[in-house]
């Protein structure tokens, strides 16, 4: 069998892959093949675990497309080199456990080396450019800021955001006071919901004593956005009156309430917060406000 | 249109058909496409009449109505304000009678933009505190 065949078999794949065609690519591997992405650890084996790796892909950056710019054939190889391009719209399960939707762009560097066999993709090692990955991602600080140390920082709008996803995700929802010791600043103050003192002590409190009236508090949210040092986000609270709020003995009610917050950062924390929230609605659907509508008493 | 233009135009909505009372504009900023996801009670929410229709109510309810911009992000095709509302309520509002009392209250938007102009609007009223210092719920604590 020629080389070229061997570039011209992953250029198959990819093309398959790109229209979201799985069944073609996993009838173009052989039963055993294998799959090692390196950067994350992560071995894949057989056809099913190839349709996990790409799905695995598809779900974290559904637009995700891979073109090769070049190629080297050898006898039972071809390597391939590309840049993967896409938008961040779906969970991404790294070593280190989910990495929700940032919605940023992605754009980085890999090396795909491909054994083949009986004319089959056998086996591919996948060298990424983690690093530029991760940064993309808003994850890691760029390196400029590390060489600084301790000194002053402006995070970028992207790493601004996944902080405030992380707080909410992680913070709120799953309930990690780790979290929110990490990304809230020891000057942290809440201008619509003050607290009883600054910082992530100050947070924990004010999140505690909604937490009191709702003990299962989570939030949807629907929107993030960022520029400068500020963000904003929107979402829905949800939870159940099952304790006293704000002197309004429990109603055992679900609510829903809508919110759009603003979050001002300074080296990399949290330290300002302006909170929005359909406080009139929430009266009344726990029943202690009138219910919309002209001239109700 | 970037956002530095975006901005620009989406400054006009409180400071030039709210705080002006210049109606029209709405029709040149507001698409005819446009939704509004957070209604205020009884109101509409389809197209620049809607946006007429509030500030109309609003502007009745407070004459004297002035929007202050604390904070404006700007993101793709979204722009966020954060404002300060104050008035005094000598109109009816919301069907309750005019008090005569003052109010200041904060409201957060966010407006999505197709082209030059607004398509969607999501936001956030403080209703609640506008109640409680018109005399009309009760404040906190009490």
């Amino acid at each position: 069998m020629p080389y070229e065949d061997n570039a011209k078999l992953a250029r198959n794949i990819y093309d398959a892959f790109n229209k979201g065609d799985f069944e073609r690519c996993l009838s173009l591997a052989t039963e055993d093949v294998e799959i090692v992405l390196v950067p994350f650890g992560q071995v894949f084996r057989g056809r099913e675990g190839f349709r996990t790796f790409m799905q695995g892909f598809k779900t974290a950056f559904p637009d995700l497309t891979i073109n090769p710019t070049n190629q080297v054939s050898a006898e039972g190889a071809v390597v391939n080199e590309f840049r993967a391009k896409g938008t961040h719209t779906g969970s991404l399960f790294g070593p280190a456990g989910e990495i929700p939707a940032t919605g940023n762009k992605i754009d980085y560097a890999v090396i795909e080396v491909w054994g083949i066999r009986d004319s089959r993709l056998a086996s591919i090692r996948n060298y990424f450019d983690s690093a530029t990955l991760m940064q993309q991602l808003g994850l890691v600080p760029f390196p400029e800021r590390v060489s600084g140390g301790a000194t002053a920082f402006t995070a970028s709008p992207a790493e601004n955001k996944v902080m405030v996803r992380r707080l909410f995700e992680e913070g709120i929802n799953r309930g990690s006071t780790a979290v929110i010791q990490e990304l809230i600043g020891p000057s942290y103050v809440n201008h619509d919901f003050p607290t009883p003192v600054p910082g992530p002590e100050g947070f924990k409190q004010m999140l505690g004593m909604f937490r009191s009236g709702f003990p299962d508090l989570r939030v949807d949210l629907h929107d993030v956005l960022a520029e400068g040092d500020k963000a904003a986000s929107r979402g829905t609270w949800h939870g159940t009156h099952q304790g006293e709020f704000m002197g309004i003995p429990a109603t055992g009610k679900r609510i829903a309430v809508t919110y759009t917050d603003i979050w001002r950062f300074e080296n990399g924390k949290l330290v300002e917060n302006w909170v929005q929230m359909d406080l009139m609605g929430l009266m009344q659907q726990l029943g202690v406000a009138p219910a919309p509508g002209p001239a109700s008493k | 249109m970037n956002t530095e233009e975006t901005k620009l135009v989406a400054r006009r909505i409180p400071y030039e058909v709210f705080n002006q009372g210049k109606l029209s504009l709405a029709d040149e900023l507001v698409s005819r496409d446009f939704v509004n996801h957070s209604p205020m009670p009884g109101m509409a929410d389809r197209g620049p009449e809607s946006v007429k229709q509030l500030t109309t109510a609003i502007r009745s309810a407070f004459p004297d109505l002035q929007y202050t911009l604390e904070a404006e992000i700007a993101e793709g095709d979204k722009v966020v304000h954060r404002a300060t509302a104050r008035g005094t309520n000598t109109g009816s509002f919301m069907g309750i009678p005019a008090t005569g009392k003052p109010a200041t209250w904060t409201e957060t938007h966010i407006v999505r933009f197709s082209g030059a102009q607004i398509v969607e609007h999501w936001g956030e009223v403080d209703l609640l505190g506008i109640m409680q210092q018109l005399g009309l719920a009760p404040a906190p604590g009490q």
